[in-house]
């Protein structure tokens, strides 16, 4: 079984409460450290303003558990990619080779922290903080085959990627297709 | 390209090889998101499963909760606070909310947390702005604040003070107290206006006598909503979710905005429109709809004014002058002119080419009379909506089963004639029947005060005859004593330095102002021009009841904490200062008593919501002016308004072109030919939560203005470029997003940023007042815009 994240790009319209629902459960006292991050995409051509909200694609073959000096990242039977945070070491690694961005360096602490689901959270019966708190409900985690398998899935994991994220995407219909087309891919 | 647009945030973590590597496939979607990078260099690993998963401690186990109302001018959600050790350690939702509340609600425990918090009493130690202070004691600072009162009193009189307050804080104590203290000694110089919705008021509540009646509980029963103006997807994004559902369910949400906002690209359509041309559309449209008769004869006649007669000079006829209900019309039945409201009358529209022609007209006609010069090609040149668009829109509207028009307080209501903005919008639902059903309707923004009554916490004097002023030119008054000189200015839950217009010349007042007394829990915009700085209490710092226009909930706000340092509340601010002006003998009582005192009289009790907190008090299933009841004195929506006329301006809705417009009277576009306008942002309302860390990193901690291409590469500006907006006013510091999602000619400012930030996007706004009803008219303002 591999858990992973849903997420409704058409619909989202990038309030960011995800963001701040997220490090105000996990990291309470942090105003610095967000875990989960959402993106404007900002497209000239056809005008979109979009949002891209992402944290951990908890993925198959993860980069930071990979990568890891100190071997603080554990991957769980459900699929979770969970970080040891007393055996980290603030090195860093992982934040330098996740492709999505995930971990982050917490200067003040000078250790690193990633989204885990909230799998504590899960095993008290309760969703992840950002998918209870998404004001239109375009959040959700569940099991990567059923979540593929969900209505307006438009875009999973590539088979082909090693890396494997575990995350499904409902994509808003005016950026899906080639990039190319679209000129300047804004963000802020 | 590292990030092609450098108006990031410093949490921007997306790397070179994600967007290069997007592959043909995939899209920007996952371009942005990354899923395609990395296919080759992620290593292999095979990890083992862990065993078991340890339950890790709910660091919140245990807290205690408390609830309490967001009171900036929102949604006015519930909040709960989480509490251990004495300090309050989580916001997160509340109980009973319409919808979910979002990121600035929680951002709160950061609020409650920051050392930038005021805790002591500061007078100013330099120069007004240079944010140096010396703590004082709270008897040295009130007795100061009584000597200078006293003094105003004695030199000029009431009317040398003003004691303001605005949107930063709806609950009814906070509310109560200033005007309290005030009352009882003689009164002061008051500023009128909304900042917001002057337009609303001086349209919507004279036309159908009262305003606040929402919507949105029925957005989901429409199948044709046009979003005007405004951008719900920030400013409602509680429940933003219902307007994609009447797309989901087959139907239209259309957005008519200068920007492709946020809304504007969730939309079915958008429907780009230059600045403060709004009413020439809406006059456009109403101009198709009677055209192609598309309008609901039955409804106008029973439901408005518009059959009931103008004499030749175009005013009422009436039956009794002293009447304002007794209007005639002409019924068609019988051919004679009887009172609007005769049993059995069924009244002429229009009465052209009738024997009454020569002696009246009607409503109807001369609001159509309006109408008449905006064609839709007329309407394409005044506004930029394509011609076969404004008739499109007309008829997809008028012949939609339920159309809805999400007004609120949108950005076009504040220009000189926002009233009529407002008003033609309005003649849209009612010539269309378009309103008093589910799924129809003008806007989704209101709350309980129409039907929840408090009673009065305070029984304030009468103070009469002292002075007014509009607030959007308080500056212009105090740099030119007008009406007479200000000696002290009190302002509370409010921040004008980062809303009122003209922020330069605003600030020059507070210089000139001997005593600025600022009461804020933090150093805000307005606070660093101060003379003296009080510090006070923020949610769950303080009791307080909720019951106003912006939620359903009628709402108790609970004292968690205390404030910090020597922070206290508004109540106990405003009674010492009572007490040592010798006024204080009605403030002898703690917040819960005045709580108890306001809930009499309705349903609600301080024990009841001590225990459900936030209860909803909108009767269910309430529709706005249900079945075309209406709220004015004749019972029907009140087409032609005297009032309007008063002002030496029509008295239904007329298209004036603004002055400070692209071709308007004030010639300033040759020097500067960009319209500008105001948006919100997510990380704010108003200026509330703006200069959060918390904000400022999930967000951003700069302004941004968003340029057209034409108008950006004509200046030589790139995205992300640093730049000025200036005019005549002053000077807002931004960074350039050059996009097609604003049309060219404009430039998109944001509201709200701090001094501490760089600074307003009012220092270049216009500060001129609306001659109907006190409009603010920030989103008529011209300016240029360069590298800098």
């Amino acid at each position: 079984m591999a858990k992973g994240f849903f997420f409704n790009n058409k619909d989202c319209y990038g309030c960011m409460t995800c963001s701040v629902a997220c490090i105000t459960d996990k990291l309470p006292g942090n105003s610095v450290t967000y875990l989960r991050n959402v993106t404007e995409i900002l497209v000239d051509d056809p005008k979109t303003y979009s949002f891209m909200s992402m944290s951990c694609n908890h993925c198959d073959n993860p980069v930071c558990l990979a990568v890891c000096p100190v071997g603080a990242y554990e991957k769980l039977e459900d699929g979770i990619v969970r970080q040891r945070h007393d055996m980290c070491i603030g090195c860093q690694t992982c934040v330098r080779e996740c492709p999505y961005g995930s971990p982050n360096y917490y200067d003040e602490e000078g250790k690193t922290h990633k989204c885990d689901m909230c799998v504590d959270r899960q095993l008290r019966g309760e969703k992840p903080a950002c998918v209870e708190a998404c004001p239109g409900a375009n959040l959700e985690i569940g099991d990567m085959e059923e979540l593929k398998a969900m209505d307006g899935a438009d875009f999973v994991s590539d088979p082909d990627m090693d890396i494997a994220p575990n995350i499904v995407i409902k994509a808003d219909p005016k950026i899906k297709g080639n990039p190319a087309k679209y000129g300047q891919v804004k963000t802020s | 390209m590292e990030t092609p647009n450098k108006c990031s945030s410093s949490k921007q973590k997306l790397s070179r090889r994600t967007f290069v590597k997007a592959g043909a496939a995939v899209g920007a979607v996952a371009a942005v998101g990354g899923l395609t990078a990395c296919a080759t260099s992620a290593p292999k690993t095979d990890p083992k499963p862990a065993e078991s998963t340890e339950v890790a401690e709910d660091i919140f186990a245990g807290a205690q909760e408390f609830y309490a109302s967001c009171p900036p001018e929102c949604q006015h959600h519930n909040l709960k606070a989480l509490v251990k050790d004495g300090k309050i350690i989580k916001v997160e939702a509340g109980v009973n909310n319409e919808s979910l509340p979002c990121l600035r609600g929680m951002s709160r425990v950061e609020w409650l947390n920051t050392d930038a918090r005021l805790t002591k009493p500061l007078l100013r130690d330099g120069e007004k702005g240079d944010n140096k202070w010396k703590e004082i004691s709270w008897d040295e600072a009130i007795a100061m604040v009584a000597e200078k009162l006293q003094d105003a009193i004695d030199t000029v009189g009431n009317a040398g003070i003003v004691c303001d307050s605005h949107a930063g804080n709806f609950n009814a104590l906070a509310g109560a107290v200033a005007p309290a203290f005030i009352a009882r000694i003689g009164g002061a110089m008051s500023l009128t206006g909304t900042l917001c919705c002057a337009g609303t008021n001086g349209a919507t509540t004279t036309m159908l006598g009262r305003r606040f009646y929402d919507t949105r509980n029925t957005i989901v029963d429409s199948d044709y909503i046009l979003v005007w103006g405004n951008n719900p997807a920030v400013s409602m994004n509680g429940y933003f979710e219902r307007f994609v559902k009447v797309m989901d369910k087959g139907g239209k949400v259309i957005t008519i905005d200068p920007v492709h906002s946020e809304t504007a690209s969730k939309s079915t359509d958008w429907v780009p429109i230059t600045p403060a041309t709004d009413t020439a559309l809406a006059l456009g449209m109403l101009k198709v709809i009677v055209d192609e008769k598309l309008h609901k004869e039955d409804f106008i006649k029973a439901h408005t004014t518009a059959p009931c007669l103008l004499d030749k000079s175009g005013l009422p006829v009436m039956e009794k002058a002293d009447d304002k209900t007794s209007y005639m019309v002409v019924d068609s039945k019988t051919n004679t002119v009887v009172r609007h409201d005769s049993a059995g009358v069924d009244p002429l529209l229009t009465v052209k080419g009738t024997q009454h022609e020569a002696s009246y007209t009607t409503i109807f006609d001369f609001t159509m009379a309006e109408c008449a010069q905006w064609t839709p090609e007329a309407v394409e040149a005044e506004t930029g909506v394509p011609a076969a668009k404004v008739t499109e829109l007309a008829r997809d509207y008028a012949n939609a089963k339920n159309g809805m028009i999400i007004q609120n307080m949108g950005g076009f209501m504040r220009t000189s004639y926002g009233t009529y903005a407002v008003a033609s919008q309005n003649n849209l639902a009612l010539f269309t029947g378009q309103i008093g059903r589910a799924g129809t309707g003008l806007y989704d923004a209101g709350g309980v005060t129409n039907f929840l009554k408090l009673t009065a916490m305070f029984d304030n004097p009468k103070v009469e005859g002292l002075p007014s002023v509009p607030r959007v030119q308080f500056a212009h008054h105090v740099l030119n004593d007008t009406p007479n000189p200000i000696k002290v200015f009190i302002s509370s839950r409010e921040s004008p330095m980062t809303q009122w217009p003209n922020s330069g010349l605003l600030k020059e007042a507070l210089k000139k102002i001997p005593f600025v007394v600022v009461i804020d829990s933090l150093m805000t915009s307005t606070a660093l021009y101060a003379d003296l700085v009080l510090p006070c209490a923020a949610v769950f710092e303080t009791e307080d009841l909720m019951a106003n226009a912006r939620s359903h909930l009628v709402q108790l706000s609970d004292k968690a904490i205390d404030p910090p340092g020597e922070a206290h509340d508004d109540l106990w601010i405003f009674t010492q200062l009572a007490k040592k002006m010798g006024v204080g003998a009605d403030f002898e009582h703690d917040n819960e008593y005045y709580i108890r005192k306001a809930l009499e009289g309705t349903e609600f009790t301080y024990d009841q919501l001590k225990k459900e907190h936030a209860i909803d008090a909108y009767p269910k299933d309430f529709i706005p002016y249900q079945d075309g009841e209406f709220y004015t004195e004749t019972k029907k929506a009140e087409i032609y308004q005297a009032g309007w006329a008063s002002k030496g301006v029509k008295p239904v809705p007329s298209y004036y072109k603004g002055a400070e417009t692209v071709g308007g009277s004030s010639g300033l576009d040759a020097k500067y030919p960009l319209a500008v306008v105001q948006r919100k942002l997510r990380s704010c309302v108003h200026g509330t939560f703006g200069a959060l860390a918390m904000m400022e990193n999930v967000n951003r901690n700069h302004a941004c203005v968003m340029v057209n291409p034409k108008d950006a590469s004509a200046r030589s500006i790139a995205d992300g470029d640093s730049v000025v907006v200036y005019n005549d006013r002053g000077e807002h510091k931004a960074k350039a997003i050059v996009t097609e999602n604003v049309i060219p000619g404009v430039i998109v400012a944001e509201n709200g940023w701090w001094e501490q930030q760089g600074g307003s996007s009012s220092y270049v706004t216009n500060d001129s007042v609306g001659i109907i009803s006190g409009e603010h008219c920030c989103n008529e303002t011209l300016a240029e815009i360069k590298k800098g």
